[in-house]
């Protein structure tokens, strides 16, 4: 076949061009890691890395609902820890004054004591959270739940948070828990210990010991239901952590550039670089020496 | 037998043919890289010999050419034109509406429920409120980009595609002006200057040339619509059209007889025409599609809750009136935009604290609401996004094919027309030393015929 100079130079052009420019995409490939930067460099690979890529950053919410809700939850079992105190204060109390060597006046000073604890386990119950949220509320969140009187003014409703794809957590302990649709009331029963501690009524101060030992144990009842739902969102959290991490593997089995094949792409290119000039420079002499 | 003024005709005949193809070789050689040129040359022929003078002539120059040659080289320049224009549309539109920097609308989907999910274990949390409001208008955003990206690469191709009509137009009356040029000379630069410009024509158009017996080209699209017909040349006329929404539709106008030609063209044109009513057309659909079913569960779970005030039936979503544009007119409600506590983040009748609205919502990403019910809102968004790629990588592998066919083509062109140095300076070489032997033969002719005078 008949080939003119002009010819030979374009083709010595075209050779160098295109060698340059896959030098160019593996050198691209190599720095970045990224081998499917666009759809249009693979739809499928890049399909497969942006559903990873945005399942991971609806995940990250999760991640922050779960965190949200285990704070709450860590704060409500400290607020229970030390309604536990208050209660076997309460308690102690009640088995000194329930023997027959105090006096009236010591009643009447523990009568007092109780009063304040009543007041003290008010204030735990109606703990709030960072956000001002109170905790023991149920679903309305905004409302101080025990009023000054210790009635429950909350819902019994137990909130419920999103740990995972199409998964929630239940997140929350109303103060329900702690009246007498759950056990005792024991906001109630420490009203009626203190009543009776005032009165100097020895029996009666003996028939609320039961009563608070049932409180003691329903606050540790939920406690362990609070350490049941921190159990359960840890667990959804490591549930979470995991998809995370194969999400992220996914991604980068999707669109990241493989460093060896890169490295090796970029050799590859390297070479036919250099010898698409070699070719050039020879067609360029050979034509220099016909001139 | 020949005298000598005999002979002397023969030696002028011949140098004056051997100074004809020294000619020629110098113009092959000044034009070496003069584009769509094609090589000359000469015929040179012998004369009748004896009992006559004999001697030699040479024809008028000839080009090297092939009508068959220029048939494919014209149908790859409309295709590497069509798979060129079509492949930079949608490289550039991809790059508009799924930024590589991150941004789109699948990420704007993702953040959304992240938001979501976020604030509704924390339903009082302001902070957290005006956080998913936000990741809702960044949303909104993202669909308004993409579709205004979309609205722009289309506007974009109209333009182009006024100003190719232009050229188009030129083009055609240039080759009917060679056609006329060449009725009555049949000099091989008309001829080249026709090529030229049917190719880029063609380039340009997708339009199909051949030359008849009677030597006129005629150029037709499609096989149809007459573009130039001897020395008559259509125009292409770009008229905005309604029915394109605005957009223009390309016809080809000869005298009064008009052709609409828009679905028709190939070459650039019908890469721009594919771009412009096809492929941007089936992004924007799935665009407004997912828009409008988005702006739409989404408002129908908003609506079924209350916010921090207790009053529900608001839209999160301005409610979209169609599918059609609904990407583009997306918007977060102003009243909840400007109150974040009014997001519906609580059941109707439940207490401000309530977050089963909230919880409702963020479920929402993790059910078949999109494609006909066939996927989630981020797994319709990947597929339209997808699709648009998909899209631009056909039309860079088909680039690269008709690119390659270019090639080929013009490789074939070369060995037929293209000029060689090395063979012009020989046949030079070679012409001169004919010219030089001509010469050389008319002076001792010439000694010979002034010998005899001398001695008569």
């Amino acid at each position: 076949m008949r080939v003119t100079e002009r010819r030979l130079m374009e083709l010595a052009t075209t050779a160098t061009t295109r060698a340059r420019d896959a030098v160019a995409s593996a050198t691209g490939a190599l720095s970045s890691g990224v081998a499917v930067g666009r759809a249009s460099d693979d739809p499928v690979r890049w399909a497969q890395g942006k559903v990873a890529q945005a399942r991971a950053a609806v995940s990250a919410g999760h991640a922050r609902s779960i965190d949200v809700a285990r704070g709450q939850l860590d704060q409500a079992d400290g607020a229970l820890d030390s309604v536990g105190e208050v209660l076997r204060r309460a308690q102690e109390l009640g088995t000194q004054m329930a023997t027959g060597v105090m006096s009236a006046t010591e009643r009447a000073g523990a009568a007092e004591e109780v009063g304040q604890l009543r007041q003290t386990l008010i204030g735990l119950l109606d703990s709030r959270a960072g956000d001002g949220e109170y905790l023991f509320a149920g679903a309305g969140g905004d409302v101080a739940p025990f009023d000054a009187a210790g009635a429950y003014v909350g819902t019994a409703d137990v909130r419920a948070v999103v740990s995972g794809e199409a998964l929630t957590q239940l997140a929350s302990l109303p103060g329900a828990t702690f009246t007498a649709a759950n056990g005792v009331d024991i906001l109630a029963t420490l009203d009626g210990l203190a009543t009776s501690l005032a009165a100097d009524d020895q029996a009666g101060v003996q028939g609320w010991l039961d009563p608070v030992a049932a409180a003691i144990d329903q606050v540790a009842g939920a406690r362990t239901t609070i350490g049941v739902r921190l159990e359960a969102l840890d667990q959804a959290e490591q549930a979470r952590g995991g998809l995370a991490l194969g999400l992220a593997e996914e991604l980068d089995r999707a669109v990241a550039a493989d460093p060896i094949a890169a490295a090796s792409r970029l050799t590859q290119a390297a070479t036919a670089l250099e010898g698409a000039r070699a070719a050039a420079a020879r067609i360029v002499a050979l034509l220099n020496q016909g001139g | 037998m020949s005298g000598l003024l005999g002979l002397l005709d023969l030696g002028a005949g011949a140098y004056g043919a051997f100074t004809s193809g020294a000619g020629v070789a110098g113009r092959n050689v000044a034009n070496v890289d003069t584009a769509g040129y094609s090589r000359e040359s000469v015929d040179l022929r012998a004369l009748l010999g004896a009992p006559e003078v004999g001697g030699v002539a040479s024809s008028g120059p000839r080009r090297a050419e092939s009508a068959l040659l220029g048939l494919r080289e014209r149908a790859a320049a409309a295709g590497h034109g069509q798979a060129d224009a079509l492949a930079s549309a949608l490289l550039d539109a991809e790059a508009r509406i799924a930024p590589t920097s991150g941004g789109d609308v699948v990420d704007a989907i993702a953040s959304l429920f992240a938001g979501l999910a976020a604030a509704a274990s924390s339903p009082l949390d302001l902070a957290q409120r005006t956080q998913a409001v936000g990741a809702a208008d960044a949303l909104a955003v993202a669909f308004r980009r993409a579709a205004q990206a979309i609205v722009d690469g289309r506007s974009g191709a109209d333009t182009r595609l006024r100003d190719e009509a232009t050229r188009a137009t030129a083009l055609a009356a240039q080759v009917a002006a060679a056609n006329q040029r060449l009725a009555v000379s049949h000099d091989p630069v008309l001829a080249d200057e026709r090529d030229l410009a049917a190719t880029q024509l063609a380039e340009l158009t997708g339009a199909q040339a051949r030359i008849d017996a009677d030597g006129m080209m005629r150029v037709t699209i499609d096989g149809g619509v007459s573009v130039v017909d001897g020395i008559r040349a259509a125009t292409f006329e770009a008229t905005p059209d309604a029915a394109l929404g605005g957009l223009v539709r390309l016809d080809v106008v000869d005298g009064g007889h008009r052709d609409d030609v828009t679905a028709r063209l190939g070459g650039a044109m019908g890469g721009e025409v594919a771009f412009r009513d096809d492929a941007m057309v089936r992004a924007a659909a799935d665009l407004d599609q997912l828009a409008y079913d988005v702006a739409s569960e989404v408002d129908a779970v908003h609506r079924a809750n209350a916010g921090l005030d207790g009053v529900s039936g608001r839209d999160l979503f301005v409610a979209p009136g169609a599918v059609a544009g609904a990407a583009l007119a997306m918007a977060v409600d102003p009243t909840v935009a400007a109150d974040p506590r009014l997001l519906a983040g609580a059941a109707v009748g439940a207490p401000a604290g309530d977050n089963r609205g909230l919880l409702a919502l963020a479920q929402l990403a993790d059910q078949p609401l999109a494609g006909g019910g066939t996927r989630t809102f981020v797994g319709e968004g990947v597929r339209a996004l997808a699709a648009i790629g998909a899209d631009a990588q056909r039309a860079v592998g088909l680039r690269d094919l008709e690119a390659a066919r270019v090639d080929v083509v013009a490789g074939e062109r070369d060995a037929l027309s293209g000029v060689s140095l090395e063979e012009e300076m020989a046949r030079l070489s070679e012409m001169q030393r004919a010219a030089q032997a001509a010469t050389r033969f008319v002076s001792t002719i010439d000694d010979m015929l002034r010998d005899l005078l001398d001695k008569v």
